[in-house]
């Protein structure tokens, strides 16, 4: 029996041993499986906001736009779906996986919004690329607030039937808007809706905004922008074009409760133009006889229709000049020159010498010799607004106005001219090819390097999904100016924050998600606010903060 | 996706299990010992009468696979023996895992060359201590987790192609001393026997590779983690019925 015994202990003590050995830990602690969730291309955020900043009236928590033009079919949320609804101010859009811009190619779409309180929005998108993302601001022009150097008018007047009687509007000068215009619609104009019919209301409501070209503050709400995508001019069908603006009109009327798109008759627009402005086709100031073209929007297509020419003449009632055309229909009406690109590109480099590895985000922008803003940076051929800029940045500017002189300006606050920090000389934009800008901003605060990883957490399954979003970042109690937007690309993005400051973070994915912490040398917790948590780790060797933020996400 | 994992561990130690208990037709065959040197040389002796160098061919079956080995007799309680096993093991679809739709196959590997000693130390009880070493020429066990159905995350819907797949490798591929014990007598008396072996291998600490595709590239970061966790994953048990012809 004493040989068995032990035969069956050896037996016992090797199983034990092997179970214990290879049982001590599971292979997949500490494991979770990651899915990049980056099926979409071509990430576009789209971000609403008033077009005068010191109007203390917030834009609407939430709104839904139009997705219009010849390839909206493309076009899908960043977070999927296409429901495209605006979440506190903005729109996150993506192309769907068989999209395949490229400068040859573009994806083309027309955003439009009609937002209570405010003037319609309109811009067509260009997009070229299928990977870099693009970031845009539209603003919206609040009709109790527009922005400096416009003017507003909100008049109601009789109607007979929708029959009106001699009516006159007239925008005056207000602020830095110099600029003043008048429209005269005959007695007996019917009112007629967008399909030719008579609308048989009592009172008709005028609401005219007038763009003057004097500050930035009103040519950043331009609709469409000033390189229009989709341009129909006497039939032809044009796509790479660009405009230099003497100002611009948008009106809108309502016969009773409803919008009226034609006239019977024409009416009458005076518009008058702003004294410094310059003639891009004689580079000297506009004189009385130029003749500049006429141009319509269809604003919930995006669409510029060529009018006809006005010709330049003194205004009967100041120094300006102005020119007079006549509207058969409503929408946005334009005076601009026209042209096609240069066909050349301009190659900026960026050069900041002080301190070492300072990324600001500043406004460069394009304007003519009297300064009048012609467009920011470009990422695309949409045009930026606020751009990180650093140390031997190169970017290519690859639409450029076939006018003679223009330069670059850099301002620290978009819009504000008095933030003006480095600017070029003039030059020639389509001969130039590559121009140096060297910005020498103040000490900036102490700054620390943050990498964000951003995921969805899967509520069913051990599984996080590495999402391709915006990460929206504001500093608590800050001036306006004060945020960053950054796009994150399978849950991954790198900027710098102020150290030590406390931000709020927020992204939307499907929903809206927001936290609060501090990006400082300390390991910090980010609690959920609204749905979005995690936390921050210093690493002093990189002298870089990783913050990993999470929010929950239903998987199937 | 741990399932996946710890089966084709589990598909390692246990790939062909259920061996082992079987009868010793030699130790009904009882041979008279030596009376001078029975507690030690049971069968004689080198140089002494009744003593001489057996030789068996041994074809096995166990979790080292399926092989051969050749079995010499230095002295009356002390063998070796030098072989190989091989255990190639395919296992579709045995498993489904929580986190994707998908297909699972698994897949072991293990090819290995061998020395053990066998020393019986109660003599003609049969049982014996086995020490040694084998060279794990392949040793690779590899879950391939390829999905086969759409996912959704939120609103936004990967296909099985979008989703990629993801290939789980782990190699123990080096050189693995080995202790265990066996039962019953070597050496049949006639020309055939059974017997039966239990031991463990200590394999080298394993490497591990993910690859994955598509969505699941990401997965390729886990590996260290992987490599740590299975770190401890060495003992690789022997159970084995051993088929001996006499030569």
């Amino acid at each position: 029996m004493k040989p068995n015994y032990s035969i069956f202990k050896l037996t016992v003590f090797f199983i034990l041993v092997a179970l214990l050995f290879n049982n001590c830990k599971k292979p997949t602690d500490g494991i979770t499986w990651t899915v990049d969730a980056s099926v979409f291309k071509s990430p576009v955020l789209i971000q609403f906001e008033n077009a005068n900043s010191k109007s203390t009236t917030a834009l609407p928590a939430s709104f839904t736009v139009q997705i219009t033009g010849q390839n909206a079919d493309q076009v899908i949320m960043a977070a999927g779906g296409t429901d495209f609804t605006v979440m506190n101010g903005f729109l996150p859009l993506a192309l769907v996986s068989t999209a395949k811009p490229s400068a040859s190619n573009p994806v083309i779409f027309n955003v439009y919004a009609s937002i209570p309180g405010f003037a319609p929005v309109s811009q067509t998108f260009s997009v070229t690329n299928d990977t870099l993302p693009v970031s845009h601001v539209l603003f919206a022009v609040e009709y109790a607030s527009p922005p400096d150097g416009t003017s507003y008018t909100d008049q109601h007047d009789g109607l007979t039937n929708g029959v009106s009687g001699a009516v006159t509007i007239s925008n005056p000068t207000v602020g830095s808007m110099t600029e003043t215009s008048v429209i005269t619609i005959p007695s007996g104009t019917q009112m007629l809706d967008g399909s030719g019919n008579l609308i048989p209301a009592s009172d008709l409501e005028s609401k005219v905004i007038h763009f003057g070209t004097g500050t930035q503050g009103s040519l950043l709400s331009f609709p469409g922008g000033f390189n229009p995508v989709d341009v129909s001019y006497n039939g032809q069908a044009l796509h790479n074009v660009t405009f230099k603006t003497g100002g611009f009109l948008s009106i809108n009327m309502v016969a009773g409760s409803t919008p009226v798109k034609n006239f019977s008759k024409p009416i009458t627009v005076t518009s008058e133009l702003n004294s410094s402005l310059i003639n891009p086709l004689t580079n000297q100031p506009v004189q009385i006889g130029d003749s500049i073209p006429i141009w319509s929007m269809n604003e919930q297509t995006g669409q510029w229709k060529f009018e006809g020419n006005a010709a330049v003449a003194q205004s009967l009632t100041s120094t300006n000049k102005a020119v007079s055309f006549q509207a058969s229909h409503l929408s946005c009406w334009n005076i601009d020159w026209w042209g096609t690109p240069c066909g050349s590109t301009l190659t900026v480099r960026v050069h900041i010498p002080s301190p070492a590895g300072f990324r600001p985000q500043y406004e460069m922008v394009l304007v003519d010799a009297n300064e009048q803003y012609l467009g920011g940076l470009y990422t695309d051929n949409t045009w930026g607004t606020v751009e990180t800029l650093y140390d031997g940045m190169v970017t290519v500017i690859p639409t450029l106005p076939n006018i003679g002189k223009v330069k670059l300006i850099v301002y620290t606050r978009r819009g504000d001219p008095t933030s003006k920090i480095a600017e070029t000389a003039l030059f020639a934009p389509c001969t130039q090819g590559t121009i140096d800008i060297t910005i020498n901003p103040p000490a900036p605060p102490q700054l620390v390097n943050v990498h964000l990883n951003v995921h969805g957490t899967c509520t069913n399954k051990n599984v996080i999904v590495n999402v391709t979003t915006w990460v929206y970042l504001y500093k608590l109690n800050a001036a306006w100016w004060d945020w960053i937007i950054v796009p994150v690309v399978n849950g991954q993005a790198d900027l710098q924050l102020e150290q030590g400051a406390k931000y709020f973070v927020v992204t939307y994915y499907g929903g809206w998600y927001v936290t609060e912490g501090t990006f400082d040398k300390n390991n910090t917790n980010f609690p959920a606010q609204n749905g979005l948590q995690g936390t921050a780790t210093y690493n002093a060797a990189t002298n870089q903060v990783t913050a990993d933020l999470g929010f929950n996400l239903t998987c199937q | 996706m741990k399932k996946v994992v710890l089966l084709f561990l589990i598909g390692i130690a246990f790939n062909a299990k259920a061996q082992d208990i079987t009868q010793n037709f030699a130790a009904a065959q009882q041979q008279p010992l030596m009376a001078s040197h029975s507690a030690i040389y049971p069968q004689g002796a080198p140089g002494l009468p009744g003593f001489k160098h057996r030789v068996e061919l041994t074809v096995f079956a166990g979790t080292q696979g399926l092989g051969g080995d050749i079995r010499y007799g230095f002295l009356p309680r002390l063998t070796a023996r030098i072989g190989a096993g091989v255990t190639p093991v395919n296992l579709p679809n045995l498993v489904q895992v929580n986190e994707f739709n998908s297909q699972v196959s698994l897949n072991v590997n293990f090819t290995n060359v061998h020395l053990i000693a066998d020393f019986q130390p109660f003599g003609g009880s049969g049982l014996r201590l086995a020490f040694g070493a084998g060279y794990f020429i392949k040793g690779d066990a590899t879950g391939t987790v390829t999905p086969d159905e759409a996912a959704k995350y939120g609103n936004i819907t990967l296909t099985a192609e979008q989703l990629g797949n993801m290939t789980i490798t782990s190699s123990w591929q080096g050189v693995a001393p080995y202790l265990g014990l066996g039962f019953f007598r070597t050496f049949p008396r006639l020309f055939f026997n059974i017997t039966a072996d239990l031991g463990t291998y200590y394999l080298p600490a394993p490497q591990t590779t993910i690859i994955a595709t598509g969505a699941l590239q990401p997965n390729e970061a886990n590996n260290d983690q992987l490599q740590q966790n299975l770190s401890a994953y060495r003992w690789l048990p022997v159970i084995q019925l051993n088929f001996n012809f006499k030569l």
